[in-house]
């Protein structure tokens, strides 16, 4: 019935070997060929998961979900996928403890894992990759950075090419044979797009431009009509915002900032948030740190979990990040308009004026007193002892 | 230093401290229990007292200072540990209300220190 086989080898004097043949079922449905190529997406948040499967099987992958650590850990072993996307805050099991565990073990451990968190701290990306994840993903991110991320390590680098299945073989790239041409002049994809740009020509045409020039053409003149920037320079505005805090607002051309930003992009490593644009062109973000120490009761809505802020950023669509801008905290990241922010600066200054208004000729003493406690003790007992006679 | 004439709880406290204080010497066998209560009766009792100078202190120094800031007393010798805000006018009054406090308990230690300018 399970189509196996028991055969017998005896000597006598030396002993017996019993061998039982049984064809694995499992291995064999797992290692069938895949046209696509298949992400495992754990995230426990139902709508977030929901958002990028949707956008990754638009963008061709076979997308397999799981709610939280465990679930992930059954459904690594289950599916074979070819890329784990890991939320790192997860219930049951959380995202480091389920990584470590696929790490560890052999079925899973090629896998490359990466860590898709809303966590920004930079001990966080330290500890994700502690815990063998490959790659860092910030939330929020635009379901197409994630879609190049995954595509750049399941290319992998051209030293070192990752495990493929032959879905991730099956996968559409820019271009062809552009890794062994790259990896033949010693041109590294991460480190040299200006290079790569060259190579395939200023003005050629990349794969997937025709669709995304005829999606913004369709778009532009409603966004002019409205004023608003396009879309690319918002999101560097807001990536902007969670690379570098910073109490100032910078203005800068928005034809030179989007350069920068591909230098950016160029020159950070492999381990580190992707999609990060250096154009600072409307950046507006505060220490509320220091602000708190003058300002307790400043009006700002913190938003102080991973959960709150992950909930906060699937809210927001385009058109609410037009009018926000992303201030990241020490302890999360709150979504304010440009006009709170100028509001809490003033609310600021004013609340600062009004404590150096108290402050000012006033001097200030301190005063500790003591006792001798043993003394104090026997004045009790003595006291007691008058009362009572 | 006692109880303030009148004090309903204190009086009442007293009472029991005395109370048990007899009990423990008149009684012959474990006084183990008693013991413990007894202990626990006089800290209670130096709490209480402890209270009602800091009140009265501070309410003495309110009238002379701007703000003031109670933090939390460092061992279990110190009773008080405040900060005040005082204006410069002031100064002089504050200094000598604090003297005045001083003179008045006599079996308290009063560290006084400053002025710091507070801008």
């Amino acid at each position: 019935m399970l189509d196996g086989r028991i055969s017998v080898q005896s000597q006598v004097g030396k002993g017996s070997t019993f061998t039982l043949t049984l064809a694995d079922q499992r291995t064999e449905m797992n290692t069938k060929p895949r046209i696509v190529p298949r992400v495992l997406l754990v995230d426990d948040y139902p709508d977030a998961r929901e958002m990028y499967a949707e956008y990754l099987e638009f963008s061709g992958f076979d997308v397999v979900e799981a709610g939280n650590g465990m679930e992930a850990l059954q459904r690594a072993v289950d599916t074979a996928p070819d890329i784990i996307l890991m939320d790192l805050s997860l219930p049951v099991m959380d995202g480091w403890e389920a990584t470590r565990r696929l790490k560890a073990d052999q079925r899973t451990a090629s896998i490359p894992v990466v860590a898709l968190t809303g966590h920004a701290l930079a001990g966080i990306s330290e500890g994700a990759k502690k815990a063998g994840c490959d790659a860092f993903v910030t939330k929020p991110c635009l379901p197409e950075d994630l879609v190049q991320e995954i595509r750049k390590i399941l290319d992998g680098p051209s030293s070192s090419p990752p495990r493929r299945s032959a879905g991730a073989a099956n996968m559409p790239r820019p271009s062809a044979s552009a890794p062994q041409a790259r990896a033949s002049r010693g041109v590294d994809r991460r480190v040299a797009p200006k290079a790569r740009r060259e190579e395939r020509g200023a003005d050629a045409p990349r794969e997937g431009d025709a669709r995304r020039t005829a999606r913004r053409a369709r778009r532009a003149p409603a966004r002019a009509a409205r004023g608003e920037p396009r879309r690319a320079a918002i999101r560097a505005d807001r990536c902007t915002a969670a690379a570098a805090p910073r109490v100032d607002r910078q203005a800068a051309p928005a034809a030179a900032s989007m350069s920068t930003a591909s230098s950016s992009r160029a020159t950070r490593s492999r381990f580190g948030p992707i999609g990060i644009g250096a154009d600072p062109s409307d950046v507006y973000t505060v220490h509320y740190k220091n602000l708190a120490a003058v300002v307790s009761d400043a009006p700002l809505e913190v938003l102080d979990s991973t959960r709150e802020n992950v909930l906060a950023h699937e809210r927001v669509n385009e058109t609410v990040m037009r009018e926000h801008t992303v201030i990241p905290m020490s302890f999360g990241t709150i979504f304010k308009t440009r006009e709170d922010i100028v509001e809490l600066l003033r609310s600021a200054a004013e609340a600062f004026g009004d404590v150096l208004n108290k402050m000012q000729n006033k001097l200030e003493f301190g005063l500790k007193v003591l006792w001798d406690r043993d003394q104090a003790i026997r004045e009790v007992e003595t006291r007691t002892r008058t009362s009572a006679g | 230093m006692g109880s303030r004439p009148g004090d309903p709880r204190g009086r009442d406290e007293d009472e029991d401290i005395s109370r048990l204080k007899k009990e423990i010497s008149g009684q012959k066998g474990p006084t183990y229990f008693a013991r413990m209560q007894y202990g626990r009766l006089i800290d209670s009792a130096l709490q209480s007292r402890s209270e009602r100078y800091v009140a009265d202190i501070l309410d003495q120094l309110r009238d002379v200072s701007v703000a003031s800031r109670i933090n939390k007393p460092i061992g279990d010798k110190m009773i008080m540990n405040a900060a005040f805000l005082i204006s410069r006018d002031q100064e002089t009054a504050f200094d000598a209300k604090v003297k005045s406090i001083a003179g008045r308990f006599d079996k308290l230690t009063f560290k006084y220190t400053g002025p710091v300018a507070a801008v």
